[in-house]
């Protein structure tokens, strides 16, 4: 119910809001009143065709196993909402403004009336459309039809009379700070959605639980209780959540509260709830400004993990280049890595590094996590990412965390690995440089796989600058595993890669071994 | 607006794909005093595949084939689920690592 009247409310006012701006632009204009109440009207109407369409794609999709279906609306409501909060704050303004401006062109006689009903229709169209298409997220939610049916009446209600007041002067509401508590709520919302479609995918058995449950807190707060149902409403709340539903509110939260943060005009200020989630997930990959000082790590992950594997691991790199402050720089990365899951693998590693000219130091220790989405080979390619908290052990370094998705694809004999990494210090201003890496290889026998490899850094997130200033290197690679005893075997990569652009280093020559018991 | 049905549309569209890829057929395959069987299985080309490894030792085994690209462990007792495939027509070999001199199989592709 809760949810339902937050999403009415929020809508209603924003069609509200622009058919006041619409009305005070145009005051004076005689007949004005019928064309909009006739926008209005026409807007309802094809807002209800909408819904009509909405539910008959629902009746058609009845037979597809109802958990999925459930989750596909569930994940659907959540990127438009998602997405709406984010369109908002970079759009509301610009909205308005024209509005205002179609109200003047009105009044002094440069568009006739009928714009009135068009530009008021189309609010009307719009915001009800989205109200349908939450509304039947909110039901897949398993909410009820009564309450919804409330919420939703106490939402119209509500908006109508805020709308209707502030047009009147009569409440000086700032809708700045309205809009902004109300983007809020519908950011929980959304992340509540992603959690209870994460659910529904665990419980029909296309995603692992990650662990069933994460944690119980039925003795503290009850589901079932009053102050539960109206978390649960609000934000998806369930006592014993697994650790894909926790993992789908972070994700979610964070990233339309980053996103938002990111197309807002003011300077941002996280509202405390959003700063708690944002806070703990630490999205990387969305975040912007200044260069870290960690070099290309020349790695390339797999998404599929072994289960049970134990294994030692060394990589290192060498670059030989015809510029005396780039020729000699080396990287050595040694691990202990364990896979508990057949979706978990999780390594400790250290890092040592010498700069041309300089001397081989300990450079940072890491705490490294693999995650595989999927079984091997059950969808058309396999997903994973790669987690990495990094501490510095260098004098005035900092720490940070690198994010990578990792995508394999099998092609008959051949293999395709991709890459893509953020990489972010801890402290403010920092920014995020993107990385690439990539490997094609022919899986000609297990000892032997020739391959292609290529590696690079695109710059910082939202500031690439130009390719000549982008490290780029591509070489080919020899691959394969020598089978050392009953258990064990030795894993080598090995791969000469040359600079494509300007600030890539000339040669780089890279070495992975790999021992697993 | 088409924004809006664009993506109630796009939204059906995956879901149902994601349940029309749930039938593909099913191979059974159990392991017993580190054999596998049967030791040849025979499937259709093209299309993906579900091993269904029923481990009746108590040991654990690894079920590993370079052919397949697979490697993945089968508990003492357990069950796991491989899924392989759409495979050209071929003899795919595959093994316990864990005893690999008995136990081992041959998957092969009819077209």
């Amino acid at each position: 119910m809760i949810g339902a009247a937050i999403i009415v409310l929020r809508e209603v006012v924003e069609a509200a809001l622009i058919i006041g701006i619409v009305l005070a632009a145009t005051t004076g204009v005689p007949r004005r009143g019928g064309f909009v109440a006739g926008g209005v009207v026409l807007g309802l109407v094809g807002a209800a065709v909408v819904a009509a369409f909405a539910g008959s794609i629902a009746n058609a999709l009845e037979g597809v196993g109802q958990e999925i279906f459930n989750a596909g609306v569930l994940l659907t409501a959540t990127l438009m909402l998602g997405w709406h909060n984010v369109w908002m704050k970079r759009h509301g303004a610009e909205i308005a403004r024209d509005m205002r401006a179609v109200g003047q062109d009105v009044t002094s006689g440069e568009r006739s009336l009928a714009i009135l009903l068009v530009v008021v229709g189309l609010a009307v169209l719009r915001e009800g459309s989205e109200v349908a298409l939450f509304m039947y997220g909110i039901a897949a939610g398993g909410a009820g039809a009564a309450p919804m049916f409330a919420g939703g009446m106490l939402g119209l209600a509500g908006g109508v009379a805020l709308g209707a007041l502030m047009y009147f002067g009569l409440l000086r509401i700032p809708t700045r700070q309205l809009f902004t508590v109300t983007s809020w709520l519908l950011l929980l919302l959304a992340a509540g959605m992603a959690a209870q479609a994460a659910g529904y995918l665990v419980q029909a058995g296309k995603l692992p639980a990650l662990a069933d449950p994460l944690w119980d807190t039925s003795a503290v707060l009850a589901e079932n209780g009053i102050a539960g149902q109206a978390l649960h409403a609000l934000m998806g709340y369930v006592e014993r959540p697994s650790g894909m539903q926790v993992l789908f509110f972070l994700l979610t939260g964070s990233t339309i509260g980053v996103l938002m943060n990111r197309f807002d005009r003011a300077p941002a200020r996280i509202a405390p709830a959003a700063a708690a989630v944002a806070a703990f997930c630490v999205p990387a990959l969305f975040l912007a400004l200044a260069s870290p000082t960690a070099r290309a790590a020349h790695t390339i992950y797999s998404p599929v993990i072994e289960e049970g594997e134990v294994a030692i691991e060394l990589r290192g790199h060498h670059d030989f280049d015809s510029r005396d402050d780039m020729d000699g720089a080396q990287q050595f990365k040694v691990d202990l890595e364990y896979a508990p899951t057949w979706f978990w693998r999780t390594e400790v590693l250290g890092e040592w590094e010498k700069e041309p000219g300089g001397s081989l130091d300990a450079t940072e220790v890491a705490w490294e996590n693999i995650f595989q989405f999927a079984p091997q080979g059950k969808y058309w390619a396999d997903f994973g990412m790669v987690v990495e908290l990094i501490h510095s052990l260098e004098d005035g370094g900092e720490d940070g965390i690198e994010l990578g998705f990792l995508g394999e694809k099998q092609f008959d004999a051949t293999v395709l690995t991709v890459n893509l990494f953020g990489e972010r210090e801890f402290t403010s201003g920092a920014g995020t440089e993107m990385e690439y890496a990539a490997r094609y290889r022919w899986r000609l026998s297990e000892t032997f796989e020739p391959g292609i490899e290529v590696f690079g850094e695109l710059g910082d997130w939202g500031h690439n600058g130009s390719v000549d200033e982008h490290s780029h290197q591509v070489g080919p690679a020899l691959l394969g595993k020598v089978r050392a005893g009953e258990h064990s075997a030795i894993k080598y990569e090995t791969a000469v890669l040359f600079g494509v652009t300007h600030d890539a280093p000339d040669t780089t020559v890279r070495l992975q071994l790999e021992y697993e018991f | 607006m088409a924004f809006f049905m664009r993506f109630m549309v796009l939204g059906a569209v995956l879901t149902l794909s994601a349940t029309a890829s749930a039938a593909e057929p099913e191979i059974r395959l159990v392991i017993k005093d580190h054999r596998f069987t049967p030791t040849e299985v025979t499937a259709p080309a093209g299309q993906k595949l579900r091993l269904v490894i029923e481990n009746q030792d108590a040991t654990p085994e690894e079920f590993e084939s370079y052919a397949l690209n697979r490697e993945k462990i089968v508990p003492g007792g357990g069950k796991i689920v491989v899924f392989v495939g759409p495979l050209k027509p071929g003899r795919y070999e595959f093994f316990g690592e864990f005893n690999a001199q008995t136990a081992r199989g041959w998957l092969v592709i009819e077209p």
